[in-house]
């Protein structure tokens, strides 16, 4: 029984995925932590996430059609297997929830200000929602236009910044903690490189599997051209400064100022974040019902759209009583927290399939 | 049905626009500089901010300078008082009509008992608060700050427009340095780099009152420490490379007093750590044109050109040996020379950060000029030689 028919090409996983890694990390760029070696700890997730798909690949190609609750159900049979995939589903619906209270605690933060969260939240799932009971084609083809502008305006606003770039700001080079620079590549690895997981649900859906490991890859080379370039920006632009703002991307925006015409472009960047948070959003909230529904084996997973998007809004609210608390939790909780889901589950998984020599006739789906 | 909900998206779009935070532009008072000063006895953070009246500002040729239409005038000052910078600032708020919006302001200007008490506590809210700018320059005033606010400048409408003008005119001289807000900060945030700001006073009386840059303050980590003059401001600038364009006044026996006018000007820092000795060397090289000779013998005969190299060289040694000479009676390292220490010697480094303010003053400096005088203007030949 197949509870999506819709088929996206190898085009448009490739986008899609890119736009998920862009999600919220286009704001909160990955490997602040590191200061102004953060570019090392870029390429070091970016490394770190090339090894994790590669075992989701050889996990979802040894069960190729499937994806990882039908496969967890046939590695560990039906009840440990849906508890497995329960497990599993509540860390995409608390990741979908967490991109959620990025969202509005940017747009409070730096644009409106006396506006509730709920309202901003409401606006957003509503969207999420229509985009998801559309199925994962359209959400698909947003993606193709969405990266391509955002890829675009990221350019853009590089050059703009470039004169404002101090080029000794990146000196001295090594000079970080090493447990620093790893730590912040495990940040950096964590998220958003390892939330690819995700797409364990979403493979199948790939008309053509061969391409799949080339694509991915590709959109992880481009995810990570990228994040360079925002860290190089906003290293260059802010030097020590990046350390004192919650969104320094944001901030090295707000910097531009081309002969006193082309100023206040910081606001690109903030629609930057808010596409590609709806991008990953949708893509976790589809994830998450698609996953519910085969678990309980429902005929369709479209009448749990709406509660789960607004659950997830609403979980969005109450995941941190400040913003503070969710930044704390990003720096030293959220490394930690998902390597169940995102190594340790998968790769246990591919492990016992081995082990098991599952699937037992070969590959029937193909 | 389908176009029902096509109206219902578009009415939200339109009605819902900008949500509880719509400001309606009608309903705003733009502030265009802030004034901030601290009471030592009482504890109190006094603010003081200029408020435009935008109908008053587009009737440019009504006469009057600061005044617009039926007289009005096109700026008004509000004085507030709080424990902290952002109480002051809904207090002023609260003595018009209107909300006062922060994100068109020009100016941040200190006042005495702020650069006392230490200006990072009063900076904070302008880099926490979503509206102020980073592109704001920061000022610290001579003298009364109520006069800066309340001049009357005779081009623009307000002092705040006057005062970005001369940040904006500071290359021509490059005996100023503007900062704006993001490079002070980065400064403050600096161990061993002392920041500097430029200073503003009110100079003459009554109708003949102006507004001038008088030098430039120099803050040890949040403190004010002590004030350059202009002269010793453009020797900083040659040091880190800042100068853009600039005029000097050679005065020889021969040529008279001659004009030279920098037309482009670059350094090169290098510093050295030898043992204990910590040795800089800067490289400055300047371009020059030749705008005015009032003497009679001719200086752009070749040789004698060269010869005149060598002298504008030592000339512009001299500026850069007074700042050196300041900024190590301050124990201010106005030059970023900690910068320059830490990027090369990343592991020394950190035994010199801590005592950096006793290393400084004993940094020995080599300093090579090299300017090069390229054109000679439009004439073969001065004109006293006639």
């Amino acid at each position: 029984m197949k509870l999506e028919k819709g088929k996206i090409d190898g085009r448009q996983l490739m986008t899609l995925m890119a736009g998920f890694l862009f999600g919220s990390a286009v704001l909160i760029y990955p490997g602040q932590w590191a200061g102004n070696e953060s570019w090392i700890a870029i390429w070091g997730g970016f490394v770190e996430g090339c090894i994790l798909l590669l075992v989701y690949i050889a996990l979802m190609s040894r069960f190729p059609g499937k994806n990882f609750v039908e496969i967890v159900k046939e590695v560990y049979g039906r009840f440990l297997g849906n508890l497995v995939a329960l497990f599993f589903l509540a860390y995409l619906f608390h990741l979908g929830s967490l991109v959620g209270t990025n969202y509005h605690d940017f747009i409070k933060l730096t644009m409106l200000v006396q506006t509730p969260s709920s309202v901003i939240l409401l606006f957003n799932s509503l969207v999420i929602v229509y985009a998801v009971r559309k199925g994962i084609e359209v959400i698909a083809r947003c993606s193709e236009g969405m990266v391509v502008l955002l890829c675009v305006f990221y350019v853009i606003i590089f050059l703009m910044s470039c004169s404002q770039i101090e080029w000794t700001n990146f000196l001295p080079f090594f000079s970080a903690p090493l447990a620093k620079v790893l730590w912040a590549t495990q940040m950096t690895g964590s998220f958003p490189y390892g939330e690819v997981v995700a797409f364990l649900m979403i493979f199948p859906a790939v008309n053509n599997l061969k391409e799949i490991q080339k694509r991915s890859l590709k959109a992880l080379l481009l995810a990570t051209l990228i994040f360079s370039i925002g860290s190089v920006q906003t290293i260059g632009v802010l030097g020590d400064t990046a350390r004192l703002y919650v969104y320094p991307g944001f901030q090295s925006g707000r910097l531009i100022n081309i002969a006193n015409v082309f100023t206040r472009l910081e606001i690109v960047i903030g629609v930057n974040f808010l596409l590609m948070g709806f991008l990953k959003m949708s893509v976790l909230l589809y994830t998450t019902v698609l996953g519910i529904a085969q678990v309980f084996n429902l005929k369709s997973y479209k009448p749990l759209v709406l509660p789960v998007g607004f659950l997830m809004g609403l979980a969005a609210l109450i995941n941190f009583s400040t913003v503070s608390e969710n930044i704390e939790f990003n720096n030293l909780v959220y490394p930690i927290y998902v390597l169940p889901f995102q190594l340790i589950i998968p790769l246990i998984t591919l492990v016992v399939a081995l082990v098991r020599k599952l699937p037992r006739n070969g590959g029937d789906s193909i | 049905m389908r176009k029902g909900w096509m109206v219902l998206a578009v009415l939200v779009c339109l009605l819902a626009g900008g949500c509880w935070d719509r400001q309606e532009l009608d309903e705003l008072a733009l502030a265009f500089a802030a004034g901030l000063d601290y009471d030592m006895e009482q504890k109190q953070v006094k603010l003081i901010t200029q408020v435009i009246r935008p109908g008053q500002m587009k009737s440019a040729e009504s006469g009057g300078g600061s005044t617009g239409q039926g007289g009005q005038k096109a700026s008004f000052i509000l004085e507030s008082q709080g424990k902290t910078v952002f109480e002051a600032v809904r207090k002023a708020s609260f003595q018009i009509s209107r909300r006062v919006n922060w994100t068109h302001n020009m100016v941040i200007i200190f006042g005495k008992g702020a650069v006392k008490a230490g200006v990072d506590k009063f900076l904070d809210f302008f880099v926490r608060d979503p509206e102020p700018r980073p592109h704001q320059h920061i000022l610290v005033a001579d003298g009364r700050m109520e006069e800066i606010f309340k001049f009357r400048p005779n081009l623009e409408k307000a002092s705040a427009q006057t005062l970005e003008g001369m940040m904006k005119n500071a290359v021509m001289t490059s005996e100023i340095y503007p900062v704006t807000l993001q490079e002070f900060v980065n400064d403050l945030m600096s161990y061993s780099k002392a920041a500097t700001a430029p200073v503003v006073a009110v100079i003459g009386e009554g109708k003949d009152q102006k507004l001038q840059l008088v030098g430039t303050a120099v803050f040890k980590r949040e403190k004010c420490v002590g004030k350059i003059d202009p002269k010793e401001t453009r020797g900083m600038l040659w040091v880190i490379g800042k100068v853009k364009s600039g005029i000097f006044s050679v005065p020889s026996k021969d040529y008279g007093e001659v004009g030279i006018e920098i037309i482009q000007a670059s350094s090169k820092i290098q510093p050295k750590l030898d043992g204990k000795e910590l040795t800089v060397r800067v490289d400055v090289k300047a371009i020059c044109n030749i705008g005015e000779q009032q003497g009679g013998e001719d200086v752009s005969k070749p040789e004698k050109l060269f010869r005149f190299q060598k002298k504008l060289e030592s000339e512009i040694k001299k500026e850069i040996e007074k700042a050196i000479k300041r900024s190590r009676e301050m124990k201010a390292d106005i030059f970023g020379i900690g910068e320059a220490f830490h990027r090369k010697y990343p592991k020394q480094w950190k035994s010199l950060e801590p005592e950096w303010e006793q290393h400084f003053p004993k940094v020995k400096f080599s300093l090579n000029v090299k300017a090069k005088l390229e054109l000679i203007g439009e004439s073969l030949r001065p004109l006293h030689a006639y």
